[in-house]
């Protein structure tokens, strides 16, 4: 099969048998974003079973008490264990954050390659549509979507997702329009080969690299898009916490005990740290261009 | 380059016009009304609520509403607000210049801060030093804002008296008091964008370091300030200035956060609460203005490009 | 400037004379307020935002007022009224030196006006409902007016007396004023002068008509100032940084007064308040339709506990009056039906329903932030009794559309209270009531409610009232849940200021600062 000029990047670089420590040496951003990000992912998977108390269990005799036994790291206005509620408040601001930039990657990276293959009118209304999206206030928008349907978990996912859609669908149609012009596309089109086949065999791998880039970046900044809207009253709903509602919630209690936005903020900051540094550590690996000079290829 | 300049303006008024429609479409979709915000929890008198929404011109069809509003605004009149009887135009122009000032004063922040951090980090040999502000600038962008605002005004204004609470008097007639009053939500909003500029920076830089000319600059005997100065980053500012005018559209959309936290009077406040209201017409005022100030903020940066590089040109 | 100039004149020529010059240094200084809510509608007959009665306590007067200490009430612009034997004619008395802020007298054509205007269904007035019963206002001369009732209305006093209804304006208000919403014209001690999104600027009426027991001329500071600061953590900081001389509000509840509680320089005042937590149910289809599910509620509600976790102990379990009303409260609400927490039995009547795992809806209002707290406490304890509840936060104009068409299961909110017990109970309670969203219907209250607003006799007024409490309490309309106290925190420069349980600012004309900033 004529692979053609298609630039397969430097995926092969790194192979996962190099061996942990070498990775180690070589991508020091990686293996520490991919640990954090290992680590939450698995509190917020173990969550049911790690955390020590039920999550809206309220204990009013101990509230903001300051980490320690047996509340490891405090409690909140009710008494909640934070400890509990930042596990499960991972779960919540992942999926939330997860579901969103998954949303907006079939939808926009879809619309991104529908224009960018079929070109001409379609093309540019697509983006057209697009750049309009793109005008628009971003959070003015969310928030006008979170009041139509309402707040809770499935509008906090669409309203961000739908934000992010023209990122992708503008992310995805470049590597689009190179390969569409590619003569070894014009030929299999020719030749009948079907359009969805072309897509996945050709376009799909280099439209991957940016895309995937870009939604490491948009992952990160999905679960501050959420805690910003918690901020406003529009987010998640209590009393099942999301990292967002818990630092908004405290943040009003801030001179009575700083734990309970304390321990949340740094929760996020952890997480949003994870997947830049694995973003990072990506784009580089992608684009050998990004490469500090000391680490020779 | 004048066809191009009049080409872009142009295309500005359907793009306004397919948002008005949107936003126009959207708020009738949410529940509630701004007849029912007016009349607030006084009485629940169904004839009550209809004739107020006979006089707000509530009971006419969606797209009846919407042209009645577009003759308006043709003729120039932006409307009167629902919730609070002024005209918007008024609203509108006292929110305008808190919102255009946080906006630039906080772009002017974010360069200023991102500049030499990204350049210290695209040209340092000492890989620790690289690595200890690749992490500072990640971390900036790991912090929600509210956060941030809270975490300052406590700081600063509270427990160290350095900075005024809320002080935001006009620049003409105290421009120090001004400056100084800003300064905090400036910073908040900065700090993000600040990090993400840094980081462009010091990706652009370390994407030319292996070009040609700067090796030829090195060979040719050139100071390594004057080969960063000259030769790496006019080339490697291109994509910064993209991204510089991407940041400065969105802070101009208006941080209803920062407004809210710091109590300032903008347009991201005065559309939050239009749509927590069902101020019809006043978000209707506040997104035009906003997309539109957007997108001539994009047509600037465009414009920028031709000074920057001359190789591009706009036929 | 030049007023401050002349005061300390004055000061100086009168403490040489030994007379009086403590009073004339409290004049002068600018009051400024921190709240956290816009500022939207000041005109005094239309207005009903918590935001707009700040100002129009400051600006608009009423003929009778209540007292900030003892909440009886007393004259003001009316200096003496009586009540005729049949209770249907009720004739005032004004005083002669009060004036509007253009300099004009108040007068008794002004009073009329102002009645006539409330009742006028162009005005679109709230009030209206409250002066129903009036059916001529006649001016007997310049400054004796008299109102006749078509039947007895015990209220009417309180209505009269309350300048958040009933502010005297005066005549051709709304020509000569332009558009009310934005622009006032009152007797107060402040006027207008000022109205912009960050807030309202008002400064003194120099030919104010009280005085203070001195004789100086009130109000005492020169300008008052309303700062619109939206989130209450920037509200503290505004406080603490003396940028603010007094917050109070939504923003200031029991944990601010904890954080603020010992900064020095800064005061924290509370009282108890008259308005009250409740949970709205949905009385007229579903499973809340049966009482014996309502009643179910009630008992498993331990409300002394939410008074516990939500306002830290710092509030009353109530009835459906206040308890600081003891002439209308003599039981304690514990001995109210369904009051003390029982889960027991409240799983039993929940069973007898047949209801024995009911799941419900709540939907607690935004624009208050305990009653989201009270939600989740509620959730807690009545999950005790096999009761599911699903929170439900919606935006402010989606809570008030549900509201407003009773779509609900049940909400949170907080109702403001009154010193009356009709006004504080009928409108809600009563078939006819306007804000009778719970739709409940019960003869023997109504019964209870329309004698006893047509009583002029207290001690019997008092009795039917004891009455419609166990009735209410018995039937549950809706949970009254508690009344907490009200808190406001004040710099230690603003001396003078009263805090009363209906939140008013009255007081602030008898304030004033220190300057020892």
């Amino acid at each position: 099969m004529a692979e053609g000029v298609a630039p397969r990047p430097a995926l092969r670089a790194v192979r996962p048998s190099a061996g942990p420590l070498r990775l180690l040496r070589r991508a020091p951003k990686a293996a520490a974003g991919a640990a954090l990000l290992l680590a939450v992912l698995a509190a917020a998977l173990l969550a049911p079973v790690l955390a020590p108390f039920p999550v809206t269990e309220m204990h009013p005799e101990a509230r903001f008490a300051p980490p320690g036994r047996p509340y490891l790291l405090g409690t909140d206005f009710y008494g909640r264990d934070l400890l509990s509620r930042i596990l499960w408040g991972y779960r919540t601001s992942l999926a939330v954050a997860a579901l969103a930039v998954a949303f907006a990657l079939l939808v926009g990276g879809t619309l991104g390659v529908v224009a960018g293959f079929a070109g001409g009118a379609v093309d540019t209304l697509i983006m057209r549509v697009m750049d309009v999206a793109f005008a628009f206030p971003v959070l003015l928008l969310a928030i006008t979507i979170v009041v139509i349907l309402g707040p809770g978990i499935t509008t906090t996912v669409l309203a961000i997702g739908l934000v992010y859609v023209p990122i992708f669908a503008r992310i995805a149609r470049g590597p689009t329009l190179v390969v569409a012009a590619q003569a070894y596309v014009e030929a299999a089109r020719a030749l009948g080969q079907r359009p969805w086949r072309i897509v996945t065999r050709h376009v799909m791998p280099n439209a991957a690299t940016p895309v995937l880039v870009q939604a490491t970046i948009n992952l990160a900044t999905a679960i501050l898009f959420e805690s910003a809207l918690s901020f406003l009253g529009l987010g998640t709903q209590p009393p099942y916490p999301s990292l967002g509602l818990m630092v908004s919630e405290g943040r009003n209690y801030l001179e009575v005990s700083p734990w309970p936005t304390l321990c949340p903020g740094v929760a996020i900051v952890v997480v949003v740290l994870g997947i830049n540094l694995l973003g990072d550590a990506l784009q580089e690996l992608l684009d050998p261009r990004l490469r500090p000079t000391w680490t020779a290829a | 380059m004048q066809r191009y300049l009049a080409q872009r303006l142009l295309l500005l008024l359907p793009v306004l016009l397919v948002i008005s429609m949107l936003v126009f479409g959207l708020m009738h979709l949410i529940p509630g009304d701004p007849a029912q915000v007016l009349l607030g929890f006084e009485s629940t008198d169904p004839a009550q609520l209809a004739r107020v929404r006979r006089d707000l011109g509530l009971d006419r069809p969606v797209p009846v509403q919407y042209l009645r509003w577009m003759a308006r605004l043709l003729r120039g009149d932006l409307g009167t607000s629902v919730r609070t009887g002024r005209p918007i135009a008024d609203l509108v122009g006292e929110a305008l210049p808190y919102t255009l000032e946080l906006a630039a004063y906080g772009l002017v922040l974010a360069v200023a801060l991102a500049l030499p951090l990204g350049i210290a980090a695209g040209t340092t040999r000492s890989r620790l030093a690289d690595a200890a502000m690749q992490t500072f600038t990640l971390l900036g962008l790991s912090l929600p804002a509210f956060w941030v605002g809270a975490v300052l005004i406590l700081t600063f204004s509270v427990h160290l008296r350095w900075f005024p609470v809320l002080a935001y008097p006009p620049l003409w007639r105290d421009p120090l008091g001004n400056l100084w009053g800003f300064f905090l939500p400036a910073l908040t909003l900065a700090v993000p964008n600040a990090a993400a500029i840094a980081r462009m920076v010091r990706a652009s830089l370390v994407g030319v370091r292996g070009e040609e000319y700067v090796t030829v600059a090195r060979a040719k005997g050139l100071g390594e300030a004057a080969v960063v100065r000259r030769h790496m980053l006019p080339n490697a500012l291109i994509p910064v200035v993209t991204l510089v005018g991407i940041v400065a559209g969105y802070l101009v959309g208006g941080s209803i956060v920062v407004e809210q936290v710091f109590a300032i009077p903008g347009l991201g406040r005065l559309g939050l609460l239009a749509i927590v209201q069902r101020d019809y017409p006043v978000l209707q005022a506040v997104v035009l203005l906003v997309t539109g100030l957007f997108v001539l903020v994009n047509l600037a940066v465009d414009l920028a490009y031709v000074l920057l590089d001359p190789r591009i040109r706009y036929g | 400037m030049a007023v401050r100039g002349v005061a300390v004149a004055l000061a100086t020529a009168a403490a040489l004379a030994g007379g009086a010059a403590a009073q004339a240094e409290r004049r002068g200084g600018t009051i400024r307020v921190g709240i956290t809510q816009e500022i939207l509608n000041l005109d005094p007959h239309v207005a009903t935002a918590f935001s707009s009665f700040q100002v129009l306590d400051l600006v608009y007067e009423s003929l009778l007022r209540l007292n900030p200490r003892t909440l009886a009430l007393e004259p003001n612009l009316a200096q003496s009224w009586s009540v005729s034997p049949n209770g249907l004619e009720y004739t005032f008395t004004l005083r002669r030196d009060a004036t509007f802020h253009d300099g004009s007298a108040v007068d008794a054509s002004d009073v009329k006006y102002t009645i006539d205007r409330i009742l006028n269904p162009a005005t679109r007035s709230p009030q209206a409902s409250f002066l129903g019963p009036v059916r001529e206002v006649a001016v007997l001369s310049p400054f004796v007016v008299r109102i006749t009732l078509a039947q007895p209305f015990a209220p009417l006093l309180s209505v009269l007396g309350d300048n958040r209804r009933s502010g005297i304006v005066p005549v051709n208000f709304e020509e000569k004023v332009g558009t009310p919403q934005t622009r006032t014209l009152g007797s107060g001690p402040y006027q207008l002068a000022e109205f912009a999104a960050t807030g309202v600027r008002l400064v003194r009426h120099e030919r104010y008509w009280r005085k203070d027991a001195e004789g100086t001329r009130l109000p005492y500071a020169d300008a008052v100032v309303f700062r619109v600061i939206p989130d209450p953590a920037t509200l503290r900081a505004a406080v603490r940084a003396g940028e603010v001389e007094m917050i109070i509000g939504f923003g200031v509840d029991v944990t601010a007064a904890r954080a603020l509680r010992d900064v020095p320089g800064l005061r924290v005042v509370s009282t108890p308040d008259l308005s009250y937590s409740l949970v709205g149910l949905q009385v007229e289809r579903g499973p809340l339709a049966d009482v014996r599910v309502r009643q179910a509620l009630s008992l498993a509600t331990d409300r002394q506990k939410v008074v516990e976790l939500v306002y830290s102990g710092r509030g009353a379990v109530g009835g459906p009056l206040p308890p600081t009303l003891e002439e209308w409260t003599p039981l304690p609400p514990g001995r109210l039906p369904h009051y003390r927490s029982d889960v027991g039995r409240a799983r039993q009547l929940l069973a007898q329903a047949g209801q024995p795992r009911l799941a419900l809806r709540m939907m607690p209002i935004p624009t208050v932030p305990e009653a989201v707290q009270i939600a989740q406490v509620l959730k807690e304890q009545w999950a005790q009794a096999g009761v599911t509840v699903e929170l439900e936060q919606v935006d402010f104009a989606t809570f008030l559309a549900r509201w407003r068409g009773s779509q609900f299961d049940t909400f949170v909110s907080l109702n403001g209270g009154a010193t009356d017990p009709d006004i504080h109970l009928y409108r809600h309670l009563h078939s006819t009531g306007s804000t009778n969203v719970f739709k409940f219907k019960d003869p023997a209250l109504d019964q209870l409610l329309d004698q006893a607003r047509a009583t002029a006799d207290p001690k019997r007024r008092a009795q039917l009232y004891v009455q419609a409490q166990q009735r209410i309490a018995d039937q549950v309309p809706f949970l009254f849940i508690a009344y907490a106290d009200l808190f406001a925190v004040l710099r230690t420069q603003l001396q003078g200021f009263v805090l009363t349980s209906t939140r008013s600012m009255a007081p602030l004309a008898e304030s004033w600062v220190t300057s020892s900033r």
